[in-house]
């Protein structure tokens, strides 16, 4: 057969310099297209070195409160002058749901309130940038035990008197910023922070300063109303909050008068 | 060619297409896996297993719709294009893969439906920046699953050729909604300039080889000679169309393919009745027209395929003056005898 007369049926022995031609480009596709994922993977913007203890189960033991949101208070022994430091263990539910309705589910079936007293949770750990939150384990009756029944601690008055400040940030939901989720930010992550606010986890609001340093407020409502509710429309977007920041042991709290968007 | 509805007519050259296509996906797979896990120690499985997917599925859309303007453009691509559909297919359960994953990963385990989630967790569909980018890669997913599960020949002949051929342009209605998928959601994200730089890039490669074969295409067809008074026109010299090959021309809307094959000529559509393959860049093979596409095959002097098959396409009269070819555009119906013209006569 002449070279220039080949013809490629699909169901027939395929011509020779056919044949040589398509290997060529085949390896040559094959090698584009490699070498665009390679481009791709190093091109990525790179990732927070948070940590998901995914099916790693912890048992903490300390003080419950809910104020302002669930945590757990762990005595971290005294200080130089005396006083009593906690660490806050942010807690969290199973999946895109927040701590507290387990929590009251909890009080209702033990029935006794758990504020302030001293429990044995389990569950998973998440943490980044020196922040911990617990995931609380879905084994609902494995998840809590009750170590005292009478109030072992009260959550402190704020450290700090109330100061005003206007903040620029983004507001995330913790449990995927602090490690389950990479990237836990940005519009890509928008839709999933929206399901986990919606589902109860406690918004937060991270401020990078001019060194590139992250600060985390927890945000809270000024009056009773759901400051979840009032974030979602906000969540992934650069914004200004105007409010006011108290610190509660080692987390500000950010009691929130008006959100300004800042990008479109 | 096939009389009877199989899974898939396999034969040697769909095997090392489909081997080569599989080895590759594995390979993408893998390279980017490893490469992620190297690079970025930090990044969790889900995000890995979610980019390598929607790159790789991304990729081959790319390369499926090149295949068709590369084909029109040097037939050397034409074998790419004989097994498209299990490419197509391929790359449809990759991104269904990624769509899957991304779903659960971002709108599972929460206080409503996932789907439903997907569709009202963003509500900003009146921004351009802020649109809901995953509805968008939804919307794509769907249109893709329509074509993937009527990919087989069962349904090109349950539904006719046009209007399967018409389904199946819905492929740029979805690379459309995934450009934007992936312009309003991760590229916003990313710093590096390269994401907009290869989406552009890609946008540009596929729109610039369907304007050049379309042109080529426009070129052929404005190529139109006068009518005579009994309605014929003048086509070319004899000389012109290569021994068992064909030469196209326009008629009075279709395509029409005029073969010179042991001494005759006959005219026939040229179009395929099984894909719309353009018959007249096919080759008499064993006394047939044999479509480049998929090799169907049809009877120059009637348009008919050759018994079992029941394919037939529309065959026109043709006329000699010397060594002029005379072409009447009108039709006769599909699978009509036509008496071949006699060159030695």
């Amino acid at each position: 057969m002449k070279k220039e007369d080949e013809f490629y049926v699909g169901y027939l022995p395929t011509p020779p310099s056919t044949r040589k031609k398509l290997i060529r480009i085949v390896i040559a596709l094959g090698i584009v297209l490699i070498v665009t994922g390679i481009l791709l993977v190093g091109k990525q913007r790179g990732f927070s070195n948070g940590t998901f203890e995914f099916g790693k189960e912890t048992s903490l033991k300390g003080v419950l409160t809910t104020n302002p949101i669930p945590m757990l208070l762990i005595d971290k022994g005294k200080n130089a002058s005396g006083q009593h430091q906690m660490e806050s263990i942010v807690l969290v539910g199973y999946g895109k749901h927040g701590a507290e309705d387990f929590l009251q589910q909890k009080e209702k079936e033990m029935g006794i309130s758990l504020q302030n007293k001293t429990v044995n949770l389990k569950g998973s750990l998440i943490y980044h940038d020196g922040k911990a939150i617990l995931e609380l384990t879905n084994k609902v009756k494995a998840s809590i035990g009750l170590v005292s029944t009478v109030n072992d601690i009260r959550m402190p008055d704020p450290i700090t008197p109330p100061v005003a400040v206007k903040l620029h940030g983004e507001i995330i939901d913790p449990k995927c910023y602090f490690g389950v989720m990479k990237p836990g930010v940005g519009k890509p992550h928008r839709d999933c922070a929206i399901r986990c606010i919606s589902g109860g986890i406690p918004p937060m609001f991270k401020v990078t300063n001019a060194l590139g340093e992250n600060n985390y407020f927890i945000l809270k409502s000024k009056n009773t109303s759901s400051i979840n509710k009032r974030v979602l429309p906000f969540v992934a977007d650069q914004v200004v909050i105007d409010g006011s920041v108290n610190q509660y042991n080692d987390w500000m709290v950010l009691t929130v008068d008006r959100i300004t968007l800042t990008s479109n | 060619m096939s009389i009877a509805y199989t899974s898939v007519s396999w034969n040697t050259n769909k095997k090392i297409y489909d081997g080569i296509l599989l080895g590759f996906v594995l390979t993408y797979l893998s390279i980017f896996i490893c490469a992620c896990l190297i690079i970025y120690p930090e990044i969790t499985i889900e995000t890995t297993l979610i980019r390598a997917t929607s790159t790789l599925a991304f990729l081959l859309l790319h390369v499926i719709l090149s295949i068709g303007p590369l084909a029109r453009l040097n037939k050397i691509f034409l074998p790419l294009l004989y097994n498209r559909r299990h490419l197509g297919v391929t790359m449809f359960l990759i991104a269904l893969v990624h769509g899957t994953f991304s779903i659960f990963q971002f709108h599972a385990l929460g206080n409503i439906s996932p789907l439903v989630s997907v569709l009202s967790s963003n509500t900003h569909y009146t921004s351009f920046i802020k649109f809901p980018f995953q509805s968008l890669g939804l919307l794509a997913l769907i249109i893709l699953s329509c074509m993937a599960a009527s990919s087989h020949d069962f349904w090109l002949n349950q539904l006719s050729p046009k209007i399967w051929k018409i389904l199946h342009m819905g492929v740029y209605i979805a690379y459309g909604l995934l450009v934007m998928h992936v312009l309003l959601g991760v590229i916003q994200l990313e710093h590096s300039p390269a994401y907009f730089i290869l989406l552009a890039f890609g946008v540009c490669w596929v729109s610039t080889l369907h304007v050049l074969a379309a042109w080529k295409e426009n070129k052929r067809d404005s190529e139109k000679s006068t009518p005579s008074a009994d309605g014929f026109i003048q086509v070319c010299d004899v000389s012109e169309i290569p021994e068992n090959r064909a030469k196209v021309v326009t008629g009075l809307k279709e395509r029409i393919a005029i073969f010179k094959y042991q001494g005759k000529l006959s005219a026939v559509s040229n179009v395929c009745k099984h894909q719309n393959g353009p018959l007249g860049e096919g080759k008499i093979i064993d006394g047939c027209i044999t479509c480049p596409w998929h090799g169907y095959q049809y009877l120059p002097h009637n348009g008919k395929a050759p018994a079992p098959f029941k394919e037939k396409v529309a065959t026109y009269n043709l006329r000699l003056t010397g060594t002029k070819i005379w072409l009447d555009p009108k039709p006769n119906e599909e699978g009509a005898e036509v008496m071949p013209l006699d060159l030695h006569l």
